[in-house]
């Protein structure tokens, strides 16, 4: 297998692009274009070096990555379109990596792209009748879950509302995160703001945030400089182990998550260990998910997450920096272009550029980005 | 002329539970006799050890809230019942956890550890006006009224 570097990654200002209460109107395929004119221009490419294209999105109907594209410009280059729930963006750079590494081609771009529909996202992986019957809200589980693991670790309410203050404060650092300069709730206001799953309440759930996320990936011949080199580390993907789904991602049971399971391949493909981590991004879009990703992680104990957050232990400046960008509650959560807004945030706190946030001598950073099935793609990113 | 049509109550899926006529219902799982797992709904294979020889497993009735959660907001498709909602895992003993709806005058009321019984509720009425019919665990004082 070659190694694979990361040329340059490109994002939009995460928002709501819906025309309403003064917000500017944006198709999804003008976000898209403008991700992937942000990649380009980062890597110093033209679109012609672009060799094949994956595009990911969930929402977005058959074939919109074209539709992106299209505004670009045609070259006749292989273009897929990667749907997988709220992990399609990492998967694409999943395929785009294989390709590279395995020799199929030199240089390819992936971008990832959403407007989100408003309220309560549905899970499509349950059959109808369990949707009739209400079994579709994720949030639900998540509000399960948290009972559960407050029961068996004494955890109390504020303890995820920390999730959330931590990460609208990094957000409040990153312009392109949908809370910047927004405002930094306090525990407080943020159990109070209204119950939408209980005890989830709105400020404990990520917002319906639009936008696009691109990279592109190739071997380190064609960078247009070595200088402060990211290459791909590993890039792996755990779905569906047997048992009952819903339990399996939200609830403890005999078998490990795919959380945990996505970690322990990740660190042996990368050869490294969670103490190894300089930055992590998570995939949590109810503040709980917080605790389940950084213990199956194996970056804490069981039960020890709640504790070390209030110790400051993932803050910027702390043992294990998490969602330095803003993570999924501060950032938002535009369903295909999350993954890759994951990668970007590490790309460039391994290069130094996050100003505010910047993760003192960042090395190895790590990134998950989940779905529901349950599936779970982790890559770790290396200087 | 039209013959005027009697509203029917019909599963929102069948196969799913299982009613007898002089009893309570249960949901019908699916038993491995290879490896012993069970599993809900069921399925025509086992979904731990792949074996096809798996059976029909009736499950308890009764169990005990492992956690619960009251949904405030209606959710994005399919569901048409009231709002707020309660929905969670019920443990039935030495079986498994199943994801289900709480049933109770009182969505709030559902809390860890609390006895839940199986009941049949309405849904809504479909396109023909018949009424269609889920499970749902309910507590169990108010299964008795």
């Amino acid at each position: 297998m070659r190694e694979v570097a990361v040329a340059g990654v490109g994002l939009t200002k995460f928002d709501r692009y819906d025309g309403r209460k003064g917000r500017p109107f944006k198709n999804f395929d003008e976000l898209g274009e403008e991700a992937i004119l942000a990649a380009l221009d980062y890597a110093g490419f033209e679109w012609r070096d672009i060799e094949a294209v994956f595009g990911a999105h969930a929402f977005q109907g058959a074939s919109a990555t074209n539709h992106c594209l299209n505004r670009i410009g045609l070259t006749g280059i292989p273009v897929v379109n990667v749907e997988n729930g709220c992990a399609s963006s990492q998967s694409a750079f999943r395929l785009a990596y294989q390709q590279v590494a395995c020799g199929l081609y030199d240089v390819i771009l992936v971008v990832g792209f959403e407007k989100v529909p408003t309220g309560l996202i549905d899970n499509p992986t349950v059959p109808k009748w369990q949707r009739e019957m209400g079994l579709d809200v994720m949030a639900a589980l998540s509000g399960c879950s948290v009972q559960k693991y407050m029961e068996d670790y004494d955890a109390v309410p504020e303890d995820f509302a920390r999730v959330a203050v931590m990460e609208r404060r990094n957000a409040n650092k990153n312009p392109k995160a949908f809370f910047y300069q927004k405002g930094e709730p306090t525990v407080e206001e943020i159990l109070a703001s209204p119950t939408i799953t209980s005890p989830l309440t709105t400020l404990m759930m990520c917002p319906n945030g639009d936008g696009a996320s691109a990279a592109i990936v190739c071997t380190p011949e064609k960078l247009k400089s070595r200088k402060n080199m990211v290459t791909v580390a590993a890039s792996v993907q755990s779905s569906g182990l047997y048992g009952n789904p819903q339990e399996l991602q939200y609830l403890r049971h005999k078998n490990p998550s795919v959380f945990e399971r996505g970690g322990q391949m990740a660190y042996e493909a990368a050869g490294i260990g969670p103490e190894d981590l300089s930055v992590v991004q998570v995939h949590d879009p109810y503040t709980p998910v917080f605790f389940n990703c950084v213990e199956d992680l194996k970056l804490c104990e069981r039960g020890e997450g709640p504790a070390l957050m209030r110790e400051g232990y993932f803050d910027i400046n702390g043992t294990t920096p998490v969602g330095t960008d803003g993570g999924t509650l501060g950032r938002s959560h535009p369903v295909g272009a999350t993954g890759i807004a994951e990668i970007a945030e590490l790309f460039y706190q391994l290069r130094g550029e996050c100003g505010p946030r910047q993760v003192a001598n960042a090395k190895v950073g790590l990134a998950h980005n989940a779905g529901p099935g349950p599936t779970c793609i982790v890559t770790v990113l290396k200087k | 002329m039209m013959e005027s049509k009697l509203s029917r109550r019909v599963a929102v899926e069948p196969g799913i539970w299982h009613e007898p006529d002089d009893g309570k219902v249960q949901l019908i799982g699916m038993r491995c006799p290879n490896c012993g797992e069970i599993t809900f709904p069921k399925t025509s294979r086992c979904l731990y050890c792949q074996n096809e020889e798996v059976e029909e497993y009736l499950l308890k009735n009764e169990g005990t809230v492992t956690a619960a959660s009251v949904v405030t907001r209606p959710p994005a498709k399919h569901y048409r019942g009231p709002v707020p909602f309660a929905i969670g895992f019920v443990e039935l003993e030495d079986e498994l956890r199943v994801w289900t709806p709480l049933a109770s005058s009182d969505p709030e009321v559902f809390k860890s550890g609390m006895e839940v019984e199986l009941v049949l509720q309405d849904l809504y009425q479909n396109d023909e006006g018949d009424t269609v019919v889920g499970f749902a665990f309910t507590p169990k004082e108010e299964a008795l009224r």
